[in-house]
C-alpha cells in the first residue's frame, strides 16, 4: 500500500509536469506532417492528448491507456503526435505497474525517437532499467567529429541536428550518413551502428569555394562579380577609418573579375584566380582599393540670368559663369523658369572633359504616339525640348482641341504631334497638331513652309527708297537724320547698287535683301550719288522689334506661338516683343480674352516707333471685340495721340488708324 | 374641314420641293460654264436657284450671276459697267441682301452692291453706299468683306476730298489685315494721301510697298510714285529731270482738248474732224472715238474719259465705243468740262459764269455757282473741290460742292486758258499768251513757273497732269503732245 502511494505519487508530480508544459522535443526533427486538409483532425489529436494527460493527472489510468490506444489507431497520426501518446502511454503503464506494457512503448518509442529518454528523476528506477535494456538493444550512438563543425547532417536521408557533444543516437543498423556544407563538397558514406556500441567518426569535408572580402576606399562602392551586381562596399565595424567592405560568401574557387564602380571615381578591375588554402580558411580580402575620383566640367553658355540649372532632375542652383562640377558620364540637363523648361539636353561627359554648351531656350514639344519626329520634319529634330513617348489616345478625332484633354502632355508643353499610323499605310502616318498655347488643333496636311525660328527683332535702316521709272531703280528718297543710313554717308537721291556684294535690282529685292540680315547687323552697301560717283560703306541696322502678322496656317502660328513663349520665358527682360507677337497670334485665333492679358504684359519701356502707342492700338482693338469699348476707347485715344508705329520702328503709325476706330466709335479723335 | 386639308394637300403638290442635291450638281455645272465663257453659264446659275430658292448655294447661285454681268471687284474698278447691267446686278444683290441675310456670301452682296451704288450711273447713291459699307466694315463677324468694305471707305473718303479720313482707313486697312488681299491697295492709298498731303518721300516708300505688294499698275501706285520720287528727288536728282518729249500729232488739226491717260499716253480730241484720238506712250494710235461737234474731253482721276459733243456729255469706252450721260443744256458750248473721282462732272458755261454739276449719274447738271462778274476761263478738279480760273481777275478760285467760292490767289497771269492739277494737289496753269505755266499749291501759294519756250513749245494750248505727274501740253505750233516730266 505504502509503495502504490509512493508510485501515484511520483506519477502524478510527472503528469504535472507533463500538464505544464509540451513534450520535450527530442532531439531529431519533426517527421513531416500528414497531408493539409487534415488541419481539424490535428487539433482533435492535440485535444484528445490533452484530455489523456487531464486523466492521468486524474489518476484515471486504465481510461488514459484506452484512450492512448485509441488515438494511435487513428490514421494520419503525425509522427510526433504517436511518439506523444506512446509516451503518456508508457506513462500510465509504468504508473499501474505494467512495466511490460510500459517496455513495449519503449521500443516504439525508440523506433521513432533513438534519442528519447524518460526523465530520470521521474521515472521509478525498475521502469528506468527496462528502459535502459530496451535502449540498449536497439539504439548505437555515433560520435562525429566534423570540420567544420557547422556542417549539416543527414541520416538515411533526414536532416538531424548534432548537438554540442557531436554524438546522435541511432537506431542500430546500416544507416546512410551525408553531410554538407556551403562552400564544401558533399560526403555521403553508409555506416553500421551496432546497439548500445559508441562508433567514432572524423570527417573533414573538402572546400569547393572561398568567401572574400571587398575593401574599398571610399565607401558605396559598387561590386560587380563576373558581371553580376553583387552589393556596395559599407563602412565596417571598426570606424570609418577602415576600408568599406563587401562580403561575398563562398566564392566558387576559379577565375573572377571584379569591377568596382562609383560614380565621380574611376572605376577599377580586379581578375583574380580564386584557390582555397585548406589549412587557412579565412576569407580572402581583396584590397583596400583606392578609387580615384573623377570629375567632367559642363560650362553653359548664353542661359538666361536667373534661370535654375536642373541636373539629372536635381536642382543644381543658377545659371552662373562658373562651370558646373559633374560625374563624367550621361547627365541630363534642363534650364527651368519656375516650373517650364527652357532648355534641356542630354551630355555624354568623358572623364575630365570640360564641355561648352550653348544654351538656346526653345519650346517644348511633345511627341505623341511616337520616339522621333515623323519623316518630313526631321529638320525639327534638335530644335525643341522634346518629350517623347506619349500614348496615343485611341478612338479620339485629334484634329480637336477637346480631344487633347484626353492625352498627358507634360506641363509646360507647347506643341504636342500626334503620329497616328494609318491602317493601310503604315509608312506614312497621319499628323496631327495641338497647339495648347492657341488651345487648337488641326491635320497637318503638309510640312509647314517656314520651320525657321521666328526672328523678334529686325533692323531698321534709315533710310527710304524706291524705284522710279526715270530715276532708276533703288533710290535713297529720304535718309534719317542722325539715323544709320545717315551715318553711312548715304544721302536723298543715292542709288544703291549692290549690298554685301549682291545687285540691287529694286527697292522690293533691297527690302528682302536688308530683311534678311541679322538684327543691328552690318552689311557692306555700295551706291552711285546723284553726281555719278560709286561709293561703299559699311551699313549697320538699328536693332528694331518686329511684329509678324497673320499666320492663320495652324502649324505655322502654333510654331510662332510656341517660339514666342519660350522667347519670353527665357529672356523675361526682352519679353515685350515675343509677347506682343503672341498676343497678335492670340488675336488670329479668335483668343481676345488671352490676346488683352498678354498685350497688358508687354513693356516696351521708352522707345521711339513700335511702342507703347502700338501695344494700345492692338490692345483697343482686342478690348473692342470683348465689348468693352469705354477701355477701348482709352486705348484708342492714348495711341491716336502717340508716333507709335506698327510692324517696325520703320513701319506705319498706328495713330491714323486710333483715329479711325474713334470714328467708328463714336468719338472725336484727339 | 375636309376642304383645308384637300386644299393644303393641293398647295403642297405645286409648291415644288426644293432640290439641295439637284441645286449642287446645278452649281457645279454652272461653274464649269462660267470658267469657260459660256453664255449659258448665267441661266444654268438661274436654275440653282429655281431647284433650291433658299438652299446654301442660293446666294452663291445669284452673286456668281451678278458677277457674269462684269460688276466691280474693287472701287478702281468703278465706270466700266453699263447702266442696263447695273441694274440686272443691283437686283440680284438685293435678293441675297433681303431674302438670303444669314447665308455666308450675304455680307459679299451688301459690299458688291455698295460699289454698284458708287457707279456712275443713274441710281448713284454714294450716302447709300457709304452706310452700306460701314454696315460691312463694322460687322460684329468681321468677314475678309469687311476690310474690302474698309478699304472702300477709305477710297470713298478720298475721291470725296476727305483725305485725312481717307488716310485713317487706309492705315486701319494696313494695320488690320496686312496681309490680305487689300493690302497692297492700301499702302498705294496711303502713299497717294501722303503725297496730297506733300509727304513726298514717305509716299514715295508707301507707294513702292504698294507696288512691292502687288497694287495695280498705273494710277494706284506706281504713277503716283514716279511723281513721289520726283518730288521728293528733283532737285538732287539730274535725272530726274529729263529733256521734254516731243511726238507729232499730226491729225489734230484743231484741239479740243487733251487728257493724259491712265494707262499712259493722252487723248486728244480734234473738233474739226470730231475724232478723239488716243496716243500710247511711244505716240502710236491706241482708239478713236467719233462724236459729232466735238467741244472737248476731259479724264478723271481713275483714267475714265468723258466728252462734251452736240450739246452732250459722254463717257468713252473701249474704242469707238461711247456712252451718252447728261445733256449740256445750256451750258454748251463749253468753256471747260472737268471730272471728279466718283465721276461727277463739273462744267464751266460758254461766258465762264456759271458752274454746273452733274452728278454721277444724273441726267442733267445743276448750277453750283453763278458769278456774272467772272470769267472762268479754265477748271480743274483737285481732289476735294474745283478749282477754277477766273480769266478776269486773274484769280484762282476754289469751289466746293456747296457752291462756297474761296478765293486762293490772283496770278499774274495774260491770258490763262488751261489749268490741271496733279496728284499732289498741286496746280498748274497755262498762260497761252506768255507762253507759260505757272505752278501754284492748293492753298493758292506760287511754287515757280515753267517756260514753254525752253522747252521748245511755239504756242501751248492745252495742258495736263498724267498720274506720274508728267505735264502733257499740245503745242498747236507744231502739231506735237510734249511731256514733260
Amino acid at each position: 500500500m505504502r509503495r502504490c502511494c509512493w508510485l501515484r505519487f511520483m506519477l502524478l508530480t510527472a503528469l504535472v509536469a507533463c500538464g505544464l508544459g509540451p513534450l520535450p522535443r527530442s532531439a531529431e526533427p519533426e517527421a513531416p506532417r500528414p497531408a493539409p486538409g487534415v488541419d481539424e483532425e490535428s487539433e482533435s489529436v492535440g485535444a484528445k492528448l490533452e484530455a489523456i494527460r487531464d486523466q492521468l493527472v486524474g489518476l484515471r489510468f486504465e481510461k488514459a491507456l484506452d484512450d492512448v490506444q485509441a488515438l494511435l489507431g487513428l490514421p494520419r497520426l503525425s509522427e510526433s503526435e504517436r511518439v506523444e501518446a506512446l509516451v503518456l502511454g508508457s506513462q500510465a503503464h509504468v504508473a499501474l505497474g505494467d512495466l511490460k506494457g510500459a517496455e513495449v512503448d519503449y521500443r516504439e518509442i525508440l523506433r521513432l525517437r533513438p534519442a528519447y529518454v524518460p526523465e530520470a528523476s521521474l521515472t521509478p528506477r525498475k521502469a528506468m532499467e527496462r528502459f535502459t535494456r530496451v535502449q540498449a538493444e536497439l539504439v548505437g550512438r555515433l560520435e562525429l567529429v566534423l570540420d567544420p563543425p557547422d556542417a549539416r547532417v543527414w541520416i538515411d536521408g533526414r536532416e538531424v541536428s548534432v548537438g554540442p557533444a557531436g554524438v546522435l543516437a541511432l537506431l542500430a543498423g546500416e544507416r546512410v550518413f551525408r553531410a554538407e556544407r556551403d562552400g564544401f563538397d558533399p560526403f555521403e558514406k553508409p555506416v553500421t551502428i551496432t546497439p548500445g556500441k559508441d562508433l567514432r567518426f572524423e570527417l573533414q569535408l573538402v572546400p569547393n569555394a572561398r568567401t572574400v572580402v571587398v575593401l574599398t576606399e571610399p565607401e558605396g562602392v559598387e561590386v560587380v562579380l563576373d558581371g553580376a551586381p553583387m552589393g556596395v562596399t559599407a563602412a565596417s565595424a571598426g570606424g570609418s577609418r577602415q576600408p568599406a567592405e563587401l562580403r561575398i560568401e563562398n566564392l566558387p574557387l576559379g577565375e573572377h573579375r571584379i569591377e568596382l564602380r562609383k560614380p565621380c571615381f574611376r572605376g577599377e578591375l580586379l581578375r583574380d584566380i580564386l584557390v582555397v588554402d585548406l589549412l587557412d580558411r579565412s576569407p580572402k580580402r581583396y584590397g583596400p582599393v583606392r578609387l580615384a575620383p573623377v570629375r567632367s566640367t559642363l560650362e553653359l553658355r548664353g542661359g538666361p540670368a536667373g534661370a535654375q540649372v536642373r541636373l539629372d532632375g536635381q536642382p543644381a542652383g543658377q545659371v552662373s559663369r562658373d562651370p558646373l562640377e559633374l560625374c563624367p558620364g550621361e547627365h541630363r540637363v534642363e534650364l527651368m523658369s519656375g516650373a517650364r523648361v527652357l532648355w534641356s539636353s542630354r551630355e555624354q561627359l568623358l572623364e575630365a572633359e570640360t564641355r561648352v554648351v550653348e544654351i538656346d531656350v526653345r519650346p517644348n514639344v511633345a511627341l505623341v504616339g511616337a520616339s522621333a519626329w515623323p519623316s518630313g520634319l526631321g529638320a525639327l529634330a534638335g530644335r525643341f525640348n522634346e518629350t517623347t513617348g506619349i500614348t496615343l489616345p485611341r478612338g479620339s478625332d485629334l484634329s480637336v482641341a477637346d480631344a487633347w484633354t484626353a492625352v498627358e502632355l507634360p506641363a509646360g508643353t507647347d506643341v504636342a504631334l500626334a503620329v497616328v499610323p494609318r491602317e493601310r499605310d503604315s509608312a506614312n502616318p497621319q499628323l496631327y497638331l495641338y497647339s495648347p498655347i492657341l488651345r487648337a488643333a488641326g491635320r497637318l496636311e503638309a510640312v509647314p513652309a517656314d520651320l525657321d525660328r521666328p526672328r523678334w527683332y529686325g533692323s531698321a535702316w534709315g533710310a527710304r527708297i524706291a524705284d522710279s521709272q526715270i530715276g532708276g531703280p533703288a533710290r535713297v528718297v529720304e535718309v534719317a537724320s542722325s539715323g544709320p543710313a545717315a551715318a553711312a554717308g548715304l544721302r536723298p537721291g543715292d542709288r544703291l547698287l549692290s549690298i554685301g556684294g549682291e545687285p540691287v535690282a529694286g527697292a522690293g529685292q533691297l527690302r528682302a535683301m536688308l530683311d534678311r540680315a541679322a538684327p543691328g547687323s552690318t552689311v557692306s552697301v555700295r551706291w552711285l550719288t546723284p553726281a555719278g560717283e560709286t561709293r561703299e560703306a559699311a551699313w549697320r541696322g538699328a536693332r528694331s522689334p518686329r511684329l509678324l502678322h497673320g499666320s492663320a496656317d495652324l502649324a505655322q502660328a502654333a510654331l510662332r506661338a510656341a517660339w514666342a513663349a519660350a522667347d519670353a520665358a527665357g529672356e523675361p527682360s526682352q519679353a515685350a516683343c515675343p509677347l506682343a507677337n503672341l498676343a497678335l497670334l492670340f488675336s488670329a485665333f479668335g483668343q481676345s480674352d488671352l490676346a488683352v492679358e498678354t498685350w497688358r504684359k508687354v513693356n516696351w519701356g521708352e522707345r521711339a516707333g513700335v511702342g507703347g502707342g502700338t501695344t494700345l492700338y492692338y490692345l483697343g482693338r482686342e478690348l473692342e471685340v470683348l465689348g468693352r469699348e469705354g477701355e477701348a476707347v482709352e486705348a484708342y485715344r492714348a495711341a491716336a495721340a502717340s508716333e507709335a508705329t506698327a510692324f517696325d520702328d520703320e513701319g506705319p503709325p498706328v495713330a491714323p488708324a486710333a483715329r479711325d476706330r474713334l470714328f467708328d466709335l463714336g468719338v472725336t479723335p484727339p | 374641314m375636309l376642304f383645308v386639308l384637300a386644299g393644303l394637300f393641293v398647295a403642297g403638290a405645286l409648291a415644288r420641293p426644293a432640290d439641295p442635291a439637284g441645286a449642287e450638281q446645278q452649281y457645279r455645272v454652272a461653274r464649269r460654264l462660267a470658267a469657260q465663257g459660256s453664255p449659258e453659264a448665267t441661266s444654268a446659275l438661274g436654275k440653282v436657284i429655281e431647284l433650291d430658292p433658299a438652299g446654301v448655294l442660293a446666294d452663291d447661285a445669284l452673286i456668281e450671276q451678278a458677277l457674269l454681268l462684269g460688276i466691280p471687284d474693287w472701287p478702281e474698278e468703278l465706270g466700266r459697267i453699263e447702266a442696263a447691267a447695273e441694274q440686272a446686278a443691283t437686283a440680284l444683290l438685293d435678293r441675297v441682301v433681303r431674302e438670303l441675310p444669314q447665308h455666308d456670301r450675304a455680307a459679299e452682296a451688301v459690299y458688291r452692291r455698295a460699289l454698284l451704288r458708287l457707279e456712275p450711273l443713274p441710281g448713284h447713291d454714294s450716302s447709300a453706299a457709304r452706310l452700306e459699307l460701314i454696315r460691312v466694315a463694322m460687322a460684329k463677324r468681321p468677314s475678309a468683306w469687311s476690310e474690302r468694305a474698309r478699304y472702300a471707305l477709305g477710297w470713298l473718303h478720298e475721291q470725296l476730298g476727305e483725305h485725312d479720313r481717307a488716310l485713317a482707313a487706309f492705315r486701319r486697312v494696313l494695320l488690320d489685315d496686312p496681309l490680305g488681299p487689300t493690302n497692297a491697295r492700301a499702302w498705294a492709298g496711303t502713299g497717294r494721301m501722303l503725297l496730297r498731303k506733300g509727304k513726298a518721300a514717305r509716299a514715295a516708300q508707301e507707294l513702292q510697298n504698294g507696288v512691292d505688294a502687288g497694287a495695280s499698275a498705273g494710277i494706284l501706285a506706281v504713277g503716283p510714285r514716279e511723281l513721289a520720287v520726283g518730288l521728293a528727288l528733283r532737285d538732287a536728282v539730274p535725272a530726274l529731270r529729263p529733256q521734254a518729249l516731243t511726238t507729232p500729232a499730226p491729225t489734230i488739226r484743231t484741239l479740243a482738248g487733251l487728257a493724259p491717260r491712265a494707262e499712259g499716253g493722252v487723248l486728244l480730241g480734234d473738233r474739226k474732224s470730231g475724232r478723239v484720238i488716243a496716243l500710247d506712250e511711244q505716240g502710236r494710235a491706241a482708239g478713236e472715238w467719233v462724236l459729232e461737234d466735238l467741244q472737248t474731253i476731259a479724264a478723271d482721276p481713275h483714267g475714265r474719259a468723258y466728252a462734251a459733243a452736240g450739246g452732250r456729255l459722254f463717257r468713252l469706252g473701249a474704242s469707238g465705243k461711247t456712252q451718252p450721260l447728261a445733256a449740256v443744256e445750256d451750258y454748251a458750248p463749253l468753256e471747260a468740262l472737268t471730272a471728279d473721282g466718283l465721276g461727277g462732272l463739273w462744267l464751266v458755261d460758254r461766258r465762264g459764269q456759271r458752274v454746273g454739276y452733274v452728278a454721277p449719274g444724273a441726267q442733267r447738271a445743276e448750277q453750283v455757282w453763278e458769278g456774272k462778274t467772272a470769267r472762268l476761263a479754265a477748271a480743274a478738279w483737285s481732289g476735294s473741290r474745283l478749282l477754277a480760273l477766273d480769266g478776269r481777275s486773274r484769280n484762282l478760285i476754289a469751289l466746293d460742292r456747296a457752291g462756297a467760292v474761296t478765293d486762293l490767289v490772283e496770278l499774274a497771269l495774260e491770258r490763262p486758258t488751261a489749268m490741271a492739277v496733279d496728284p499732289a494737289g498741286r496746280v498748274a496753269v497755262l498762260d497761252e499768251r506768255a507762253g507759260k505755266i505757272a505752278w501754284v499749291l492748293g492753298d493758292g501759294s506760287r511754287l515757280g513757273v515753267y517756260d514753254c519756250a525752253s522747252a521748245g513749245i511755239g504756242r501751248a494750248v492745252a495742258l495736263g497732269i498724267g498720274p506720274d505727274g508728267w505735264l502733257h501740253v499740245f503745242d498747236a505750233a507744231a502739231g506735237t503732245w510734249v511731256r514733260q516730266p
